[in-house]
């Protein structure tokens, strides 16, 4: 079942976003920070914005915050606060937590009063920069459990072959999900452009064009075989 | 036949190719065009395009960068230049 119903506790940078993000998806939520300021700066961003001191067990409750589907935990700095609010959603058993961390430490205690995941937002994103830097023309979408789910160009020898003749499955060990397609047209001001098609899943006949890029699942470890791949 | 005329036959010469998915062939033809009338903003666009469908990412970028530095309001070489900055 999708969930619907967030709370978002600390509304800084990524507090804030997240909560954006959230919201611009459809779903429900209620945001939540002590600092009268920063909630004063967002109320007219989102729909349910309140002050409140989320280490009170009687305020989560009559903010409804045992209801939601899901919590994120975004206090970075005051770490003992990250605790006892995890303990007090734990105690209005909301379903799924989600923190915000910056050690390994803080994730190590967080997880132990019962935190479901951890993010360390900065690593993330410099991880993904890095990435990006590295293999340029690769984007890589997410990343769960040791796989990746990549995105590249059609390199130019699987260009004109078909996606079972390229046994791609058995000699990278990765699965094509999606080949994204640009079909060139001329639009009404006779100018060119392209509009691109998503074959999803594509058929072991499909053939490879210029121009394609693939969109497949692989492990992390055989990522870089891409890396040289023309 | 005068250069007009020369730049329209290249830019409908690229366009054909570019509709037949001839990318190689069609940026031949508007580089062509180009070497007539090299700050025509609508030919670099096209250029840019083929580059781009063909997935040479580095000069399509660099082409929509110049068709917006002759033509600032160029809202499509805008959108596409943005697309590509996120990649």
């Amino acid at each position: 079942m999708k969930m619907r119903n967030f709370a978002v506790i600390g509304l800084g940078r990524f507090g804030a976003a997240i909560a954006r993000f959230l919201e611009e998806e459809g779903g429900e939520v209620l945001a939540i920070d002590s600092n009268p300021e920063i909630v004063r700066e967002l109320e007219h961003d989102y729909t349910s914005v309140v002050e409140a001191d989320a280490t009170d067990i009687e305020i989560l409750s009559n903010l409804g915050v045992g209801d939601v589907d899901a919590a994120i935990v975004s206090i970075g700095t005051n770490m003992e606060a990250g605790i006892m609010i995890t303990l007090l959603l734990k105690e209005l058993k909301v379903p799924l937590i989600i923190a915000k961390v910056r050690s390994k430490l803080h994730e190590k205690v967080l997880k132990k009063v019962g935190v479901n995941l951890v993010v360390y937002p900065e690593e993330d994103a410099a991880h993904h920069l890095a990435k990006k830097l590295y293999w340029p023309g690769y984007s890589e979408l997410e990343m769960t459990a040791g796989l990746s789910l990549l995105e590249i160009s059609a390199p130019k020898s699987f260009v004109g072959r078909t996606v079972s003749k390229l046994k791609l499955r058995e000699k990278y060990n990765i699965n094509v999900v999606a080949i994204k397609r640009k079909n060139p047209i001329i639009d009404e001001n006779n100018q060119t452009d392209y509009e691109e098609k998503i074959i999803a899943p594509p058929k072991a006949e499909e053939k490879f064009e210029t121009g394609d890029r693939i969109v497949f699942v692989c492990p992390d470890e055989k990522v870089d075989k891409f890396k040289d791949m023309k | 036949m005068n250069d007009k005329d020369k730049i329209q036959i290249h830019i409908e010469k690229g366009k054909f190719y570019f509709s037949s998915k001839k990318y190689k062939e069609a940026i031949k033809e508007f580089k062509q065009a180009l070497e007539h009338d090299s700050e025509n903003s609508e030919i670099l666009y096209s250029l840019a395009v083929s580059y781009e469908t063909s997935s040479d990412y580095d000069l399509a970028k660099e082409t929509y960068q110049k068709v917006l530095f002759l033509d600032p309001e160029h809202e499509l070489a805008r959108s596409h230049l943005e697309k590509l900055l996120e990649r």
